[in-house]
């Protein structure tokens, strides 16, 4: 399984992205009833015991991050574009196209249910079940590798 | 109450982690540097971890010897922009070049924070420290003056750390938080606590409880029993859902069903995958947590990156750790044997979080 399919799966059940659950999305009582599908923002944060926190206000993380963690006006990325400094304004529409984005991707969600893709896998919604399917596979999967 | 039970969303969630964790492993791209700067404190804390002396014994690493090994082993193999430079110690504000520190490691484009109990934190030493770049900031504050000057043994410690937090939250854009050792004593009054820091301003707040090294080792005043880490776990819970104050459990070990539940991660050990330290001496080690024989090289005598390119096999491959309790553990493969810094010389556990919640 590659490193987006475990993103997703993982978003899927309620841990947005690897490093899990923020503040506000922290489960608020048994497993069964937090089966919801949460598409907050992303939170990829670890935390060290003597540590300090990142200068965005993140931990540091071993997990791949696509973007620098320190963006600084007028510093070039590695791939050519140029950060921009944030202003209120800036950060109000950045905020605006996030809200968007998530709301259609919760409608995709709702919708995707069963839907084909292109290469013909069909998407589904997470339950318990298909959660006790996966950790099958995965455990055959472990299986395999074992003996191999 | 959650104990150690785990769901099967939550368990599925940590079988895919473990992947996730596994890769990064196989990566182990370089995140974090603490840079122990000296060993010298201002304070005797009870529970610390290094054993620091207020007496010379050890001398502080010259800048310059840090400096090098960032110039020539660090910054031509990574991007300086992803990697987070922390002062630590020791107590790093009583060495006199923090500032000049700090200017050479902005200069060379990287992020630099440190921890501090903020005894000499005045408002003008503050300000420098920010003109030389520093970012980011965690400060000890470890409960109502009683605790917390109990704990630092110092009547002025609680007094100076709230002011020394004061000055840091009138610093705009500057990222902190306050760090609370958690002992028996502030168990009962953390609801208390909690109020008082959310009154003070503070919206970031980090816990840990004592594990046995260094001082803490001998003193049985500061260690939670099981009953008292449950009800530390239930309030951390409980005040993250509440959402006044951002709150985490520090990354001490693994959690059962608490986890994703008092962290915003799922557990897990950076030490040597990407988190490296350069001690006082100039030994290469994980996090300076880690206190336990497993020196990885020095830089006087290794070459930083080639250690940790190619050294650092007992922080990436914990097989060795799957031992004693460890053995027969359900959990194992979500834990790996707990953090680094929970085993001594000889690889024995010294503490299981997980057994705890029993």
């Amino acid at each position: 399984m590659n490193y987006r399919w475990k993103i997703a799966l993982l978003t899927l059940l309620g841990f947005s992205t690897a490093a899990c659950c923020s503040t506000k999305k922290a489960s608020k009582g048994d497993d069964k009833a937090n089966n919801a599908i949460e598409t907050e923002g992303i939170d990829n944060r670890v935390m060290l015991m003597y540590g300090v926190p990142m200068p965005d206000g993140s931990f540091p993380t071993p997990m791949p991050n696509e973007q620098p963690q320190i963006v600084r006006p007028g510093v070039p990325f590695p791939d050519g574009r140029r950060a921009i400094e944030m202003t209120e304004e800036r950060a109000a529409e950045i905020m605006e196209m996030i809200k968007t984005e998530e709301a259609a991707k919760a409608e995709i969600v709702k919708e995707i249910d069963g839907v084909p893709f292109p290469d013909g896998r069909v998407a589904i919604v997470m339950t318990e079940e298909r959660a006790a399917e996966i950790m099958e596979m995965i455990k055959a999967e472990e299986a395999a590798k074992e003996k191999k | 109450m959650k104990g150690k039970r785990l769901g099967l969303r939550k368990r599925l969630g940590l079988k895919l982690f473990k992947g996730l964790y596994d890769d990064a492993v196989e990566r182990h791209e370089l995140r974090t540097l603490f840079w122990e700067c000296t060993l010298r404190c201002n304070l005797r804390c009870r529970h610390c971890g290094s054993d620091c002396r207020t007496d010379v014994q050890e001398q502080d690493m010259p800048l310059a010897d840090f400096l090098r090994v960032l110039d020539e082993e660090v910054t031509p193999n990574v991007d300086p922009r992803r990697v987070l430079i922390i002062f630590s110690g020791g107590e790093v504000l009583v060495r006199s070049d923090i500032e000049e520190a700090g200017r050479e490691v902005t200069r060379r484009g990287y992020a630099w924070g440190m921890v501090t109990n903020g005894m000499s934190l005045t408002r003008e030493r503050l300000d420098g420290l920010v003109r030389a770049g520093l970012r980011t900031i965690s400060v000890s504050f470890d409960g109502f003056p009683d605790e917390h000057n109990y704990i630092r043994q110092s009547p002025l410690s609680f007094e100076r750390a709230r002011q020394a937090l004061g000055y840091i939250r009138e610093v705009e854009g500057l990222v902190y938080d306050a760090i609370t050792c958690v002992t028996p004593a502030m168990i009962e009054r953390l609801e208390e606590w909690k109020e008082f820091l959310i009154s003070e301003g503070i919206t970031r707040w980090r816990i840990f409880s004592i594990f046995p090294a260094g001082r803490a080792k001998r003193d049985d005043s500061l260690h939670l029993n099981a009953e008292q880490f449950r009800t530390l776990m239930e309030f951390i819970r409980r005040t993250r859902q509440e959402g006044r104050i951002s709150l985490n459990y520090a990354c001490e070990g693994f959690l059962g069903g608490y986890e994703a539940e008092v962290r915003d991660h799922f557990y897990m050990c950076t030490a040597g995958v990407s988190v490296a330290s350069i001690r006082v001496n100039g030994d290469i080690s994980g996090c300076t947590s880690v206190r336990g024989n497993y020196t990885q090289g020095n830089i006087y005598r290794d070459h930083f990156w080639d250690v940790w390119q190619n050294r650092f096999t007992p922080f990436r491959n914990r097989e060795w750790a799957h031992k004693g309790e460890c053995a027969d553990c359900k959990v194992w493969e979500f834990c790996r044997g707990g953090g680094m810094h929970l085993r001594d010389d000889e690889g024995e556990l010294m503490y299981c979080h997980y057994n705890m919640l029993k």
